[in-house]
């Protein structure tokens, strides 16, 4: 399908997209939100439907040949009844929204919990419906809320971005007897930070005295709460506090002030790249949780000194995207 | 998918599955011998206790218990009536595959194998029985198994997380929801597919037992077990008013040749060579619809003398009505009869000898007395009829309960028991007629019925079974003589009933329920099972084609099919009735009022919020909506529930409309 979406004229293209959005859309990323329409959704018999079928068909010849009307009724009811099963798989899809993709992030080799919110543009019960993404599946409901979030666990391999990619939604609900489904191939993406390794060497640059000093500052973390001392200004009082202990209490801050856990790309020269940010990433989170400031040294990079959350992200980050 | 259909059947999966297989027995268990329901019954209840343990039989076990099964029935059915494979055998094969299914029910795709084959054994019951009862009885396995097909699917879904629960009255409501949702387009087809008029293969065979009912010969005791049945045989709607009972003598075969014993019909008389015989008719004719039921055979009952054969029918020379089809089917005919009438008054020679023929070596004693008859009244045929019908009504009984006659029939029960029934007095009376030289034969059919006030028709069931005789004056023709009449004249007059038959009489109460049950059993004969490709296609009579061929039909059937399919689609699409409290109704329909006038309610905000927004955006019904907001709120948050308040809140509710303040 990317052969020929590559190979047709533009406006033919367009076209294609217009009208048969299923075709060329199975391959091509779409924005959110991705709504279903009639154009996109396919329904053909289950095996179950075509034996059925069958069975109906040699029914209803014995019913007409001997004339027998009790028969047609049954006959044409179940008939009617298998396309009233038909048009019912059909609205399950139909109007259906895949609204938000999010996913936590999480290192390669750990699954990632991609939540995928669903609604509707008509509020109906649709019951069954079926999500698969490669051997992923999950099954779910759209009551009259009409808002249902599904978690999906993907396993992750490597690091750097993860593609949703393109996920089927089906239904066979109420007889088995049909199947509908379309296709829903959104364009976004989840970063899966490198895998850790396990049993690194001591974090580098630890010889030197490191014990964090505790300092008064104003635009620095927030280490802990003491007394009101006269002198003190006003806007560190934490107010809330205070109240709670009926005695004035004032935010103390600290800046560490230890030495930076420097973590450089080029020392590990003869470990494998995929090694190296392994022992990278191991170590910039071990650096943050002993409360160690930390600076990553990348071959066009280099992140911080710095500490906390959004740094060790950004690490982490710089890590997962690293091209090598 | 085949790996899904190998999905383990779960426990509530399985139980629905052998309720749809089970409830699809009954309609074909009526037709079915005791000894195999019996092993039916216990059948399902071995399968339900393996099933409930998830245990299964040895595969070897289970191949003989299916060919032990299959030989009982055929060794059964076997001796019971040929070799035949007949319908019988047939319904019985499926019931016993149907429970044979019930043991190996393991897999998702074993229980759809049930439910379908369930599915069939309804649709083959009907070929023994199209009763309003047994279509209930089917409706309600379908219904079941509509249930049963659901909750299999949701086995069949993957991850467990699903609505699994769901007691089975909110299961039955689904499936009758998508039954009901089925119905227009079932209709339209049921109404115009295509119909054949003409079978493709043959009908199916005549069953274990045939049909009960007149056949064209009568022998002593014939008439007599028709007494007993009670079934309904005709149903008759006159255009004018219904003739006095006396009157209602319902023609069958008509029986001319003697052998002694038994009454047949005259073998050329069904011959299509043969016209029927004159007929002058001297009164009213009578306009009329009978409603036949089945009968396998081809006479069709009329009023005394039919004047004209429809379509599909001929008149024979006694002026019997016949059929070219046989009768397999409930049948409707309109017909034109006669009371008064001088019937064949040219007698042909050779008929007039068939019609006073005796067998030799017969009744001597019978002979003997007829001809004394015929010396003391001379030329005059009225004489000799009066002195037999003087004789029946002086010495005579009228009795169901009669010994068995010997070699002389005729003279044992003229000259020793005296006692009997229609057929009796039918034949003894044409004996001593033939004897005289007066040309005489048996008439078979119905005589009487009982009116039925809501449909304003006859009912004539087989009980009313009667025999009596014509015989041939010259310059009259063919006169009705009923000597039964001269000894039981109640029987004529108020029916089988009067003279003790065995049909029940209804108490007051109990008349109407019985007419009410039998017109509703006449409309569904006339409307559903009438209902073929000659009616077909007169349909669209009311767009002017008189007789619709088969493209035109077909034209009707893709128009009326798609709009029955946007009508299930539009029943599909309703919005769900989120609650059914009707406060909240009335609130959302308050709320949707003030969407469409431009200040929608996200789910997130609360009523008071919303209210407020609203009064502002709408200045015009501020006062109004602050007040209705504030007591919604109350009513549904507040403790206490005020029942009245809350009625008069939805109203006001409904009743509120915007006031726009317009400049």
């Amino acid at each position: 399908m990317a052969e020929l979406s590559s190979a047709l004229p533009g406006w033919l293209l367009d076209f294609a997209e217009r009208r048969l959005p299923a075709l060329t859309r199975r391959r091509r990323r779409e924005a959110l939100p991705i709504v279903l329409s009639r154009h996109r959704i396919y329904v053909l018999p289950t095996g179950f439907g075509l034996f059925f079928g069958g069975l109906l068909a040699v029914m209803t010849v014995g019913g007409l040949n001997y004339d027998n009307n009790p028969a047609l009724i049954l006959c044409f009811l179940l008939a009617s009844a298998a396309n009233t099963a038909l048009l019912y798989n059909y609205l399950t899809l139909r109007g259906l929204r895949l609204a938000e993709v999010s996913g936590e992030t999480v290192h390669a080799g750990a699954p990632l919990r991609l939540r995928l919110r669903f609604d509707a543009l008509e509020l109906r019960r649709r019951r069954g419906i079926v999500l698969r993404r490669d051997a992923q599946v999950t099954a779910f409901d759209l009551d009259a809320a009409g808002v249902a979030d599904i978690d999906l666990e993907v396993p992750t391999e490597r690091r750097g971005w993860l593609q949703v990619g393109r996920m089927e939604v089906s239904a066979r609900q109420p007889l088995g007897m049909f199947v509908a489904w379309s296709w829903m191939h959104p364009d976004q993406r989840v970063l899966v930070y490198p895998a850790l390794e396990i049993n690194p060497p001591a974090l580098p640059g630890q010889g030197s005295e490191g014990e964090p000093q505790r300092m008064r500052g104003l635009e620095e973390q927030v280490h802990g709460l003491r007394d009101y001392r006269s002198g003190d200004p006003l806007r560190i009082i934490a107010w809330k506090r205070s109240a709670q202990r009926g005695q004035l209490t004032v935010r103390e801050f600290e800046t560490p002030r230890g030495h930076d856990a420097v973590l450089e790309w080029h020392t590990l020269a003869p470990l494998s790249p995929e090694a190296r940010i392994r022992r990278l990433a191991r170590w910039v989170v071990d650096a943050e949780r002993a409360g160690l400031s930390s600076e990553l040294r990348l071959p066009e990079q280099t992140l911080g000194p710095g500490r906390g959350a959004a740094h060790v992200h950004a690490c982490l980050r710089a890590l997962a995207l690293l091209d090598v | 998918m085949s790996s899904r259909s190998a999905t383990p059947l779960d426990r509530g999966g399985f139980v629905w599955s052998v309720a749809a297989g089970t409830l699809a027995l009954p309609p074909i268990a009526q037709f079915l011998p005791p000894w195999l329901l019996g092993l039916c019954a216990l059948m399902i209840s071995i399968g339900i206790g393996l099933g409930l343990r998830r245990r299964t039989l040895p595969r070897a076990l289970r191949v003989l218990i299916t060919l032990a099964v299959v030989a009982l029935i055929l060794w059964d059915y076997g001796i019971a009536f040929g070799t035949r494979f007949g319908r019988d055998t047939g319904a019985a094969m499926l019931a016993a595959m149907l429970v044979l299914k019930v043991l190996e029910l393991r897999t998702v795709r074993d229980a759809r194998m049930l439910t379908s084959f369930g599915l069939f054994a309804l649709v083959a019951a009907f070929l023994q029985d199209r009763g309003p009862l047994t279509l209930t009885l089917s409706l309600l396995a379908t219904l079941v198994t509509f249930a049963a097909l659901a909750r299999i699917a949701e086995t069949e879904t993957p991850t467990r997380q699903l609505r699994v629960a769901g007691d089975w009255r909110e299961r039955m409501r689904d499936a009758g929801r998508l039954a009901l949702f089925s119905i227009p387009v079932a209709l339209v087809a049921f109404f115009l597919f295509p119909r054949l008029a003409s079978p493709l293969w043959g009908l199916p065979e005549v069953t274990r037992e045939a049909r009960t009912g007149l056949s064209d010969s009568m022998a002593p005791g014939d008439i007599a077990q028709l007494y007993a049945d009670d079934s309904p045989m005709l149903r008759v709607s006159f255009d004018g008013a219904i003739p006095a009972n006396a009157d209602l003598y319902w023609r069958g075969p008509v029986l001319s040749q003697f052998d002694g014993r038994s009454w047949r019909r005259y073998f050329n008389a069904g011959s299509s060579t043969i016209p029927a015989a004159d007929l002058d008719v001297e009164g009213p004719i009578l306009s009329y619809e009978v409603q036949q039921e089945p009968t396998e055979r081809h006479t069709v009952m009329a009023l005394d003398v039919p004047v004209t054969a429809p379509d599909g029918m001929r008149l024979s020379l006694d002026r019997t009505l016949t059929s070219t089809q046989p009768l397999n089917e409930v049948s409707r005919h309109r017909l034109r009869s006669t009371t008064q009438y001088r019937f064949e008054p040219q007698l042909l020679h050779t008929f007039r000898q068939h019609m006073t023929a005796l067998p030799d070596g017969f009744n001597p004693r019978a002979q003997a007395l007829a001809r004394e008859w015929r010396v003391r009244a001379g030329d005059d045929d009225r004489g000799v009829i009066e002195e037999a019908l003087a004789l029946f009504n002086a010495q005579f009984n009228y009795t169901l309960t009669t010994p068995l006659l010997g070699r002389h029939s005729v003279d044992e029960f003229l000259f020793d028991t005296r006692r009997g029934y229609c057929e009796h007095f039918a034949s003894a009376f044409a004996v001593l007629m033939r004897a005289a030289g007066i040309p005489t034969r048996v008439v078979t059919g119905y005589q009487g019925g009982i009116r039925n006030p809501i449909g304003n028709y006859v009912l004539v069931r087989q009980s009313d079974a009667h025999a009596w005789n014509e015989v041939w004056l010259a310059g009259e023709g063919w006169v009705r003589v009923d000597p039964t009449n001269a000894v039981a004249p109640n029987r004529i007059d108020r029916g089988i009933q009067a003279v003790g038959g065995e049909s029940k009489r209804y108490s007051s109460w109990g008349q109407p329920l019985f007419d009410t049950a039998d017109w509703m059993r006449s409309g569904w004969n006339q409307f559903v099972l009438g209902f073929d490709a000659a009616q077909q296609r007169k349909l669209l009579r009311p767009f002017g084609i008189d007789d619709a061929d088969w493209e035109q039909l077909g034209v009707a059937l893709v128009v009326t099919l798609g709009i029955a399919i946007l009508i299930t689609l539009g029943l599909l699409l309703r919005r769900p009735q989120e609650s059914s409290d009707p406060l909240v109704c009335a609130w959302r329909r308050f709320v949707r009022r003030m969407s469409k006038a431009g200040v929608s309610h996200p789910p997130h905000e609360g009523a008071l919020d919303f209210a407020a927004r609203a009064a502002r955006a709408l200045p015009g019904s501020a006062a109004q909506i602050d007040a209705l907001s504030q007591r919604y709120v109350l009513q549904r948050y507040a403790a206490g529930v005020d029942r009245d308040e809350a009625r008069r809140l939805c109203v006001d509710l409904r009743r509120f409309r915007i006031e726009r303040r317009n400049a």
